[in-house]
């Protein structure tokens, strides 16, 4: 949910509450106001009889054009009781019942005690009813629009350097050395919270140099004992009469060290691709630079009774030449490595695309962790997981779209750019 | 002939000279660069190898001071940096090869052999292989004048072997050499059997004695005399 959603629903509830409250208050207020004026009306009423009695000694004669309603009533039992009410009074002519408000007491006269009954209609209620609902209705109209407009206008507005930050943040990925551009904005909260993304970036920025700079400068640094290991191996084995058990051994150590050095080698082309270190490009030809691939691979494939069918056209790509040979040498290379005996591997290449396709394991591998490090199909596997993840480094960083499926016991990579 | 070994890693320094000290080479050595560059300044050396990193100076600035010296020695770079900026740095600046940490002696044997063999003044292109001559200029194996037919890889094994004969050198070295590093198809190097088999044929028929030994589990030995 949006905040603005969020924040007008929360407002319009509270708006409608309030209105309905206050146009509660309002009723109850005037309501009681009017029949404290009729109240006062009718009071002053029974004074005028009063007075009059005193006068003339007599009630005074009931005028029908009268508002207020007069009765007289002659009780036997005079019961000393004035009462203040709000009656119903159907109206006989009109077919309606009006609300009065009624006054009764016992007036004597003469000896003769009178029930006398004021009563005065409760005018105007009806209408101050509508009236109430009406203003109240509109008014909350009137403010649940203006709230609806402001926020879509203003608070957007207000909250334009909020989204031109998360613009720019989107644009952001780290290793690439740029801060992203954050508006300049006079809101306090807003250039705060700039400020904190700006430091942020800019920390985990020199953090992330300083591990890729560790990571290239720890694989440099491991080169050197590997190379002397390397070297005293080699002059072991110029020893005569080495035993079965002595040869095996220096066997498994040759090959350890070999995979260190891949290993080695891998890890720091990572980082040197991470370091744009192979920014600078070219436009690479690469019909060649397949065709070349493939022939060096095609010794190895015959041997291992690859059949391998190739269907190439002229196509070119403005890109590191290095990068493009490590490329294609991973994947034309794991298309062979990872096959069968009696296998196949076909390779198509067009003018923005790159198909490899060969035969392998049975099964479908792991789409979503197949460009990962380390991954491997096999956990025992002589291989250091890295080939594919350099892959698909190098296809970032040359903006190239990779995409693996598998299909009737077919492994396929295709290669899309423009 | 005289090899200068400039490499700070005294290990290293000493398997390389160990390696390479022959009927046909003597090893010297410098662990810094003052001391490097004053036996440059002073001796003639067939080839040096040179270390890229050393104590107190930059390999690079020895290879720019043998220019202006008007020096022709040939320097093979060992250096623990592969990248293609490095590599044509150091051989713009004069050095004639390029070798990446780590290496096998056997490939650093190979290449310093080439080296020596295009810096000689003789200019020599012809190798004795028992009755028989190498000629590195047209790429033949010539059993006097006639032509013994080599493949590609059947040529560039056996001058392989002939630079680091009586040695024994990894299948796993002659893999890297011939194929490359990046070519590793399997764990396993059975597949340059029949390469050898094909030269060890050849140089047979043509009336070598068995010069290439298997050494079980471990790789070949190129034995000859002289």
């Amino acid at each position: 949910m949006k905040l603005f959603t969020r924040y007008n629903r929360i407002n319009v509830t509270v708006m409608v509450a309030l209105f309905m409250l206050s146009g509660i208050c309002y009723y109850f207020l005037v309501s009681y106001v009017l029949v404290h004026e009729l109240d006062e009306a009718l009071e002053d009423y029974r004074g005028r009889i009063e007075n009059y009695l005193e006068k003339h000694g007599e009630l005074p004669p009931v005028a029908p054009m009268d508002e207020t309603r007069v009765s007289y009533k002659k009780v036997n039992d005079p019961v000393k009781s004035d009462s203040l009410v709000t009656v119903i009074i159907s109206d006989r002519r009109e077919k309606r019942s009006h609300n009065y408000r009624q006054l009764s007491y016992i007036q004597t006269v003469d000896n003769q005690h009178y029930r006398i009954t004021l009563a005065k209609p409760i005018e105007g209620v009806r209408l101050l009813t509508r009236t109430v609902v009406g203003i109240t209705i509109a008014m909350l109209l009137i403010v649940i629009v203006t709230t609806i407009f402001l926020n879509q206008v203003i608070l957007r507005q207000l909250w334009q350097p909020f989204y031109l930050s998360l613009t720019a943040m989107k644009s952001f990925k780290l290793g690439k050395k740029q801060i992203p551009d954050f508006p300049v904005t006079d809101i306090e909260e807003f250039s705060y919270m700039n400020k904190l993304l700006g430091d942020t970036i800019t920390t985990a920025e020199s953090d992330y140099q300083i591990l890729k700079e560790f990571t290239e400068n720890a694989s440099h640094e491991i080169q050197t004992p590997l190379a002397i290991i390397r070297s005293k191996l080699d002059l072991v084995i110029q020893e005569e009469g080495l035993s079965e058990k002595q040869t095996q051994a220096l066997a498994s150590i040759y090959s350890g060290i070999k995979r260190l050095n891949k290993l080695n080698q891998s890890l720091l082309l990572l980082a040197k691709i991470e370091n744009n270190q192979y920014a600078e490009t070219q436009l690479v030809n690469l019909l060649e630079s397949a065709q070349e691939k493939i022939y060096q691979f095609q010794e190895f494939w015959l041997n291992n009774e690859i059949a391998y069918h190739t269907n190439l056209h002229p196509s070119t790509i403005r890109a590191n030449p290095e990068l493009i040979d490590i490329l294609l040498n991973n994947l034309i290379g794991n298309a062979g490595r990872h096959n069968k005996e009696g296998g196949t591997i076909s390779i198509k290449l067009t003018a923005n695309e790159l198909h490899i396709e060969n035969t392998g394991p049975p099964r479908q591998l792991d789409a979503d962790r197949l460009f990962r490090r380390f991954y491997k199909e096999e956990q025992h596997s002589q291989r250091n997981g890295l080939g594919l993840s350099i892959v698909k480094q190098i296809c970032d960083q040359l903006r190239i779209n990779i995409h693996y499926t598998f299909s009737n016991g077919l492994h396929r990579f295709t290669l899309k750019w423009n | 002939m005289k090899l200068l070994v400039i490499e700070d890693e005294k290990e290293l320094s000493d398997s390389i000279c160990f390696y390479l000290n022959s009927e046909q080479f003597t090893c010297e050595t410098a662990y810094d660069y003052p001391k490097a560059l004053e036996k440059v300044m002073i001796n003639e050396y067939a080839c040096i190898i040179l270390d890229i990193t050393l104590p107190r100076g930059n390999g690079l600035d020895i290879l720019a001071e043998l220019k202006t010296m008007n020096k022709s020695e040939g320097v093979l770079i060992i250096s623990a940096k592969n990248s293609l900026d490095d590599r044509i740095k150091g051989l713009n600046t004069g050095a004639d090869d390029y070798l990446t940490k780590p290496f096998h002696l056997a490939e650093l044997g190979a290449r310093v052999a080439a080296i020596v063999r295009r810096k000689s003044f003789d200019g020599k292109t012809r190798i004795a292989v028992g009755p028989l001559t190498l000629d590195l200029f047209d790429r033949v194996l010539k059993s006097g004048e006639q032509p013994i037919a080599l493949t590609k890889k059947e040529y560039e094994l056996l001058l392989y072997f002939l630079s680091n004969k009586n040695r024994v050198v990894t299948k796993e070295a002659i893999v890297e050499h011939l194929w490359g590093d990046d070519i590793d198809m399997a764990d396993s190097y059975d597949f340059i059997y029949s390469h050898i088999k094909n030269l060890r044929k050849k140089l047979m028929n043509a009336g070598c004695e068995d010069y290439i030994k298997a050494v079980y589990g471990m790789g070949y030995k190129f034995s000859i005399d002289n």
